[in-house]
């Protein structure tokens, strides 16, 4: 058998598999198919995982990945995305079904054009008969001794629980080596993602153990309730799809890019720090960057970070920002110098900067807050928690920032503004141009 | 060109301007924003870029992206580099340009997924069997996480190797004013290819362990072999221990051949200080500031900022070490460079005192902690 392979596969090195291994048939058919599909090697590339069949690749006049266990769709799945004209082909054992079975399932959702093909014989030949994700119930392994008690996977059900476009089952035998090298070759010429099971036998571990020989490969399929199909769907195959649906509209777009260049001059003489505190929702981080952008656009230097928990529109917000005339170095701060608080749970956060905080620092509240701040008697400004119609409750940040401007005259208010249009996305401009204002009519 | 940026736009500005055009990772805090922001921008230069059905899937894409030709990143945290680390060694064993960003939060496990450590420090050199040396760039600013970027794809493209970019959640998502037009940008780099005409192809070949080997690409009109099992020059898998012998020293000695010229340091030494400050990363910033309090006060201090983590930068550490009696490793995690530092001061002067300051409760390291532990 080994003599008949010519063309795109070649013997090298001293390689030898079993006398009588299924994974021959497999490769004859896949030389078969490759010559019918009659394009150069350097269209090709064959893919192998790990195992007997991870050997494969040597043979092939083609190019060649022997990749992880498990992981050669994943290898397959980045060459045809780069390169959507070449034929991309997996050889995978049923080893690599069981550990990398999601790659599989995520390939056919995506319905990237490789084409996988199982050399499916029910147990880790090459590691000395272990069971695999296909060993049949009952079947004698180095790991299940006295039988398997787990149920065989249906490999194809791994494409079709991701929609895959084709997918074929078929067991090797006499008499049906040009059905197999038909399969492999429609496979191949699928624009989507096919995968075929091909059962065949393991005589150097499985079949030594287990009474199975070739005839009796498709007695076991109906002893496990699978059958020889074929299915196929039309899907658009992914790496073209990615160019017409993604790339197509967008290239050539420029990106989008917010310049703040010095507008206003600042009369800052020092770094002023300030921590914004409140709940998530609140827009508390995208207000402050706001208040950044005008630092920027005063001729300052401005740095961000905020802390919050893992929930997304739930729990505490804190921004903290540092303004200052130079470069600045450490992003955080022992003490703020303005400590901003627009909900309780902001305050309940910042308690400990409360407690800190000098005779020369500043708090700025929501009204609500009044009564839990009533220990904290000096420099306590506030502005009114519920906002006048037209805002929204994102206004509520901008609101206590442009309050902050106002009182520390840290940099010009235009500037604020400034950069409140510039960084505002469209649907908000308005609103948080109206909160910049709302503050001035206040004392 | 003033901007207001955060670190992880920056890093996806950076590798935009080297050339990226393939960019595969799976959401991960803090790392997310750059699988957006390159999801958002590579498609507009006629890149790719997706989200895997995970870590491994997604670095795997990038890899077989890479060998067809694509200059390829991806993005995660501590718990998606534990899912890398195996095919790590797959781009080490097949000589695969690939940038891989770790924007470090506080481990082990999951650990506070929204919180900032510099926890894999030594996770990154060590983390792959076989025990190969890397390249890891470490960022201290904004604006050096746009040019170490760049710096990064530079080093995997010419060493045909992954290389890393170590950056952290206080530096992913830290905004801060950046004017990356007034950086000195170095020059792009790109992989040395064999000429695009059919013919044979040796994928390894080198004629002194540590050149590097030219690249055809998979698709290229050479065909390429591939293999993650030990190979020789062509490829093909070898059993030979003289031929494995000197895959390995090649392996190793694309990096330590070019130990000097990936030293990447920025020197603030002062005359007659004998107390050396070694920082990197956000930390950095820290210690910088911690200087600029201690020198107003009249002490004379010198600090050396550690942006080339691995290799250690060893001769940028021992000409610091000139005149020095004692050394301050300032770390947010449990003093994991700071092993580095006694390595290299025992050789150096075991006289000299190495004083770790290392804290890893999620907080930021203070220049105020820096000076009460330290000094």
């Amino acid at each position: 058998m080994e003599g008949e392979i010519r063309k795109y596969i070649k013997q090298v090195g001293n390689l030898k598999w079993c006398k009588g291994c299924g994974h021959w048939k497999v490769l004859t058919a896949l030389n078969s198919a490759l010559k019918r599909l009659g394009v150069p090697g350097d269209r090709i590339v064959v893919v192998t995982d790990i195992g007997c069949i991870g050997l494969a690749d040597r043979f092939f006049l083609t190019n060649a990945f022997h990749g992880l266990h498990g992981r050669s769709v994943t290898y397959a799945s980045g060459i045809k995305m780069a390169r959507p004209e070449m034929h991309v082909i997996v050889l995978m054992g049923d080893g690599g079904c069981g550990i990398g079975g999601t790659h599989i399932v995520n390939a056919a959702r995506r319905n990237i054009g490789i084409t996988l093909i199982v050399a499916n014989n029910f147990n880790y030949g090459m590691t000395g008969c272990q069971q695999s994700v296909t060993t049949p119930e009952g079947g004698r392994t180095e790991t299940t001794p006295q039988g398997n008690i787990e149920a065989p996977l249906d490999v194809l059900g791994l494409g079709r629980a991701g929609r895959g476009s084709w997918l074929g089952r078929i067991a090797v035998g006499k008499g049906n080596s040009d059905k197999l090298a038909d399969m492999v070759h429609e496979a191949i010429l699928h624009e989507g993602f096919s995968l075929l099971d091909v059962w065949e036998t393991c005589p150097g571990a499985y079949c030594k153990r287990n009474d199975l020989a070739e005839d009796g490969l498709l007695s076991l399929m109906q002893e496990v309730d699978l059958a020889p199909v074929k299915e196929v769907n039309s899907r658009p195959e992914f790496s073209k799809e990615y160019r017409k649906k993604i790339i197509e509209p967008l290239e050539g777009c420029p990106s989008q890019r917010i310049v703040l260049p010095q507008r206003f001059t600042s009369g800052l003489t020092t770094m002023m720090k300030i921590k914004v505190a409140g709940s998530a929702g609140q827009a508390i981080q995208s207000a402050v960057s706001m208040f950044g952008g005008g630092a920027l656009l005063s001729g300052l230097y401005a740095t961000q970070r905020n802390t919050y928990p893992i929930t997304r529109q739930s729990g505490h917000s804190i921004a903290e920002t540092i303004i200052s005339p130079t470069r600045i170095d450490y992003t955080g701060m022992d003490v703020p110098d303005y400590l901003l608080l627009l909900s309780s749970e902001g305050l309940k956060e910042t308690s400990e900067d409360l407690r800190k905080m000098g005779s020369d620092s500043m708090v700025i509240a929501v009204e609500d807050l009044r009564g839990e701040l009533s220990e904290w008697n000096r420099n306590l400004k506030f502005i009114p928690t519920h906002i006048e119609r037209g805002l929204k409750e994102q206004g509520l940040p901008v609101m206590a920032l442009s309050r902050l401007i106002e009182l520390s005259h840290c940099y010009p208010k235009e500037a604020f503004i400034e950069s409140c249009r510039s960084l505002t996305p469209a649907e908000y401009v308005d609103a948080n141009l109206k909160a910049c204002e709302s503050t001035s009519m206040q004392t | 060109m003033i901007e207001y940026l955060e670190g992880n736009e920056a890093v996806v500005r950076g590798a935009i301007d080297a050339g990226c055009r393939f960019f595969a990772g799976y959401p991960i805090t803090p790392a997310s924003s750059i699988l957006h922001g390159m999801i958002r921008e590579l498609p507009r230069i006629g890149g790719l870029a997706l989200q895997g059905e995970d870590e491994i899937a997604s670095i795997g894409f990038c890899i077989g992206a890479s060998m067809a030709g694509l200059k390829s990143m991806t993005a995660t945290s501590g718990p998606g580099l534990s899912l890398y680390s195996e095919n790590i060694g797959l781009a080490i064993m097949g000589e695969t340009p690939l940038v891989i960003v770790d924007v470090q939060r506080q481990g082990p496990a999951t650990g506070s997924a929204t919180k900032g450590a510099e926890s894999d420090i030594q996770f990154v050199r060590w983390g792959i069997s076989g025990g190969f040396p890397v390249v890891a760039l470490s960022p201290t600013t904004v604006e050096e996480c746009y040019l170490l970027t760049i710096h990064a794809f530079n080093i995997a493209e010419s060493l045909r190797i992954p290389v890393f970019l170590m950056s952290n959640k206080e530096l992913g998502q830290l905004r801060e004013r950046t004017d990356l037009g007034a950086l000195n940008i170095p020059k792009i780099a790109n992989r040395r290819r064999v000429n695009d005409e059919p013919g044979e192809f040796v994928p390894h070949l080198f004629k002194n362990p540590g050149d590097i080997p030219l690249m055809s690409d998979i698709g290229g009109k050479r065909m390429v072999r591939y293999t993650t099992s030990m190979h020789y020059k062509d490829g093909f898998i070898t059993k030979r221990p003289g031929e494995i012998g000197v895959m390995m020293e090649h392996f190793a000695r694309k990096i330590e051949n070019r130990k000097g010229e990936l030293e990447l340091v920025e020197q603030d030494l002062e005359e007659g200080a004998d107390t050396l400050l070694i920082s990197y990363g956000i930390v950095a910033r820290s210690a910088r500031e911690a200087v600029t309090v201690l020198r107003k006060k009249g002490k004379k201090i010198s600090h050396l900022v550690i942006n080339s983590i691995w290799p250690v930068p060893e001769n940028a550490i021992c000409s610091s070490l000139k005149s020095c009696r004692k050394v301050i490793v300032p770390e947010m995690n449990l003093g994991q460079y700071l092993r580095e530092i006694e390595r290299l001061t025992r050789r150096f002067d075991p006289g000299i005192e190495v004083v770790s300051v290392a804290k890893m409760d999620t907080t930021l390291l203070s220049p105020r902690e820096i000076i009460e532990r330290g000094f």
